[in-house]
């Protein structure tokens, strides 16, 4: 669901986070103008001028302090590079496949320089990103951790981050049920991208996807 | 093939379609033998289930024969007859290694669209709309079956397809309703809805123990249909006060655990509220109806002060289906009474009208792919 649908209930909207979508150094230019256009509707002596350069002013000022712009938000627009944005899942899976799993990032790395296109994108030329791993909340899970540290410029933080979670997603599904799920639909729609997943999942070395 | 769509609320039409095809290493192709038209169903026809898209096939509950298979199916060899759990489950995450095929991380293919609504995606279900994974539903000639080694259980020869058929839904969903009441001898289990579900509920509590069962229902037939084959107590919820009654049959303690076996009512919760409000202090509530959103007027207050417990969600299929059909082989439950019409998928919306009004002493309905029309 978007952020920006009023129809959210009490628990989704206390679940979505309040994303920053101005840059800083637009923060700090709207700061200034914000209070440039205050001052100068506190100075003004008719009313029509005073009230919209106070208008103006506070809008400004309120992004400036939020970080949060209405327009873009509606757009789907940021200027804020919130690079890099992380993420984490947890693989599950017997004791011997997370072991396995530990000693194959170098597999993971491998995976996702040939990987398939995720929402168009293609892993590690039109992004970058980075992997680490540590033990997961239970004793036999392990947390796997991505940093995305490079996107094209028209991609918003929201995109990039869905993407991000997509990505985890599908590697979390490719080691612990060994493949990705598709829905009927979407084969219809996708089939050169799961034709992909299928042959990079062939190519995968035998001892990342063995039980 | 052909196979039966969603067109927009309160519309599904037999179509030509594609032939399914095996996508990934854990597909199984199945031949449809039958396909039953389940309660839940019936929220997606009217649109209550959002996310459905024009085209997408619907059903969930069937049985068929393996056609074909992916490389990695193991336990399946093509020509099996199998009955289909709805719930898909890749039987390798965190939750299916407890059991809980429903909650699985990994057979979701729309994630991110329950995510946004749930907080977590559940597990994908067949013919259930795009937010539960887009899978294609069984109200067809074909079905791919994902995970299927875990998904199929291979059908005894002796047992016939009507009686193999609610094993793949209805028989499970009552059977876990009545599982997690946690019922102790001398227990009193009331159960809301006499429908598929709620009959086997019924039947289910029996076995595991229950001392008596109330069902509650407002179609005289469904409680008759209850009453021939367990010695189950009825109210009939036009007739009496649903609340007094129970507090009555009880002794003024209220049942020990109450099944909704009813679900959700546009944006109300009738049922739960009733449920909830008659179920003894410190009993149990057990939900196995389906609600899609948020409900109105839920009684937190009561449910809270009284300590109630609450059990619910999606049925974990394959945790019961060797179990149940081991129950069905030995003659302790038939479900093969439930199914009252069988008709062509070109009789579709026949179907679903006669399903959803309950006419003609209809339990349940399922369609026989290869039928040709008979209704006119």
């Amino acid at each position: 669901m978007a952020d920006n649908d009023d129809r959210r209930t009490l628990p989704q909207r206390a679940l979505a986070k309040p994303e920053m979508n101005v840059a800083p150094l637009e923060r700090g230019a709207s700061f200034a103008a914000g209070f440039t256009l205050s001052a100068l509707a506190a100075l003004s002596r008719s009313l029509l001028p005073r009230l919209a350069l106070g208008t103006v002013g506070l809008a400004l000022l309120k992004r400036a302090i939020t970080g949060q712009s209405r327009i873009y938000k509606t757009i789907g627009y940021s200027t804020r590079l919130a690079l890099p944005i992380e993420s984490s899942i947890t693989v599950t899976s017997a004791q011997q496949r997370t072991v396995t799993i530990r000693a194959s990032m170098p597999e993971i790395e491998l995976f996702l320089q040939d990987p398939p296109r995720i929402q168009g994108y293609q892993v590690g030329r039109d992004l970058l990103l980075d992997f680490s791993m540590r033990p997961g909340p239970t004793t036999t899970g392990t947390e796997l951790q991505a940093r995305l540290t490079q996107r094209p410029p028209e991609m918003t933080s929201a995109q990039a981050e869905r993407l991000l979670r997509e990505t985890l997603r599908t590697i979390k599904q490719l080691v612990e049920a060994g493949e990705v799920a598709v829905g009927q639909p979407k084969i219809q729609q996708h089939e050169p991208q799961l034709k992909m997943q299928s042959d990079a999942l062939s190519n995968a070395p035998s001892d990342w996807l063995a039980p | 093939m052909k196979a039966l769509c969603w067109n927009g609320a309160g519309s599904v039409t037999c179509e030509k379609v594609p032939d399914p095809t095996l996508i990934n290493p854990h597909d199984a192709i199945v031949r449809v033998i039958l396909s039953s038209i389940n309660g839940a169903d019936l929220y997606l026809l009217d649109g209550q289930i959002p996310s459905s898209k024009r085209g997408d096939i619907v059903g969930r509950e069937f049985i068929g024969e393996i056609v074909d298979k992916g490389r990695d199916v193991t336990k399946l060899k093509v020509g099996d007859r199998v009955v289909v759990s709805s719930v898909i489950g890749c039987g390798q995450c965190f939750h299916c290694a407890g059991g809980d095929f429903s909650l699985c991380d990994n057979t979701n293919a729309n994630e991110a669209e329950l995510d946004s609504v749930f907080g977590f995606a559940t597990s994908g279900i067949f013919g259930y709309s795009q937010a539960f994974g887009g899978y294609a539903g069984s109200h067809a000639q074909y079905v791919r079956v994902p995970f299927a080694d875990l998904g199929c259980t291979p059908i005894p020869e002796l047992l016939s397809h009507e009686s193999a058929l609610f094993v793949s839904d209805a028989f499970p969903t009552g059977f876990m309703a009545a599982d997690m009441c946690e019922i102790q001898p001398g227990h009193v289990v009331a159960v809301w809805g006499a429908g598929g579900v709620g009959q086997m509920a019924i039947q289910s509590a029996f076995h595991l123990g229950a001392d008596r069962v109330i069902v509650i229902d407002k179609i005289p037939e469904r409680l008759k249909a209850a009453q021939l084959r367990s010695p189950v107590e009825v109210l009939n919820c036009n007739e009496v006060n649903v609340h007094e009654a129970l507090k009555e049959l009880t002794a003024g303690r209220g049942p020990d655990a109450c099944i909704d076996a009813v679900g959700m009512n546009g944006k109300a919760a009738d049922v739960l509220q009733q449920s909830i409000l008659s179920c003894r202090k410190g009993g149990t509530i057990s939900v196995v109806g389906v609600y899609g959103g948020n409900i109105d007027h839920f009684p937190m207050g009561a449910a809270m002060n009284k300590g109630l417990r609450f059990r619910m969600g999606q049925v974990h299929g394959a945790r019961y289906n060797s179990r149940l059909i081991k129950m069905i082989e030995t003659g302790e439950v038939d479900p093969s009474y439930l199914l009252t019409h069988t008709l062509s998928l070109r009789e579709g919306a026949e179907a679903y009208k006669m399903f959803k009004a309950k006419s003609d002493n209809c339990l349940r309905v399922a369609f026989d792919p290869w039928l040709e029309p008979t209704l006119h």
